[in-house]
């Protein structure tokens, strides 16, 4: 097969992808909302196409960060702000959620620990991922 | 946006294939930016500046009022 180096078809192919993942985003969800109509919605979970439906959703969110960062406005707030509070804000929402578990369910303080652990990890993964594309693009902006 | 490829592709004795085979695109391509449906990238304006060996204001240039 040829590769395509025409700047206007490789668009239009790009075009066309987007058009395909829409169309089976929209199928994987169907089905997966037939499996919870004809098997009961709590098995939608074990639903392997599920697990595909969310590593999709945080795969594009990840890569639409960086278009979030250029976008954003308080930029100059954000470059100010030391990482240590980042990394303070996110153990603090890894403490109120641990919390949370503790007090409104029956779970162990081990579960507790690890929702708490998660929930932290989470967090700092994103927002440093955020923290640290702001400084690389505000260091590109004064050189 | 309206251009003159044309005008100066013919000047330079280039068919719609001869030129798009110098670029590095398709005739169709070609076609397009001569018809005024396709904006170019600058590069592509470039690489068609090249070939006819004008600059950038005399192919690509308009008129504030006109574009």
């Amino acid at each position: 097969m040829k590769v395509i180096i025409d700047e206007r078809l490789v668009i239009k192919n790009l075009k066309n992808i987007r058009f395909a993942f829409a169309f089976q985003t929209l199928a994987l969800v169907g089905i997966v909302i037939y499996d919870g109509i004809t098997k009961g919605f709590n098995n939608i979970t074990n639903n392997p196409i599920w697990l595909v439906l969310i590593l999709t959703s945080v795969i594009l969110g990840y890569l639409n960060l960086s278009i979030s960062v250029d976008s954003y406005e308080n930029e100059k707030r954000i470059r100010k702000m030391p990482y240590y509070l980042l990394v303070l804000c996110c153990v603090a929402a890894g403490v109120i959620f641990g919390l949370l578990t503790k007090i409104t369910s029956n779970s162990s303080l081990a579960d507790s620990i690890i929702i708490g652990a998660v929930i932290f990890l989470c967090f700092l993964g994103t927002f440093s991922f955020g923290y640290f594309l702001i400084k690389k693009r505000s260091k590109d902006d004064e050189e | 946006m309206k251009n003159n490829v044309k005008v100066f592709r013919v000047h330079a004795d280039l068919t719609q294939h001869q030129l798009a085979e110098k670029v590095g695109v398709t005739r169709q391509t070609i076609s397009l930016i001569e018809k005024g449906k396709y904006n170019p990238t600058l590069k592509l304006c470039l690489e068609i500046c090249y070939a006819v060996n004008k600059t950038l204001d005399e192919i690509f240039w308009v008129d504030q009022e006109e574009s």
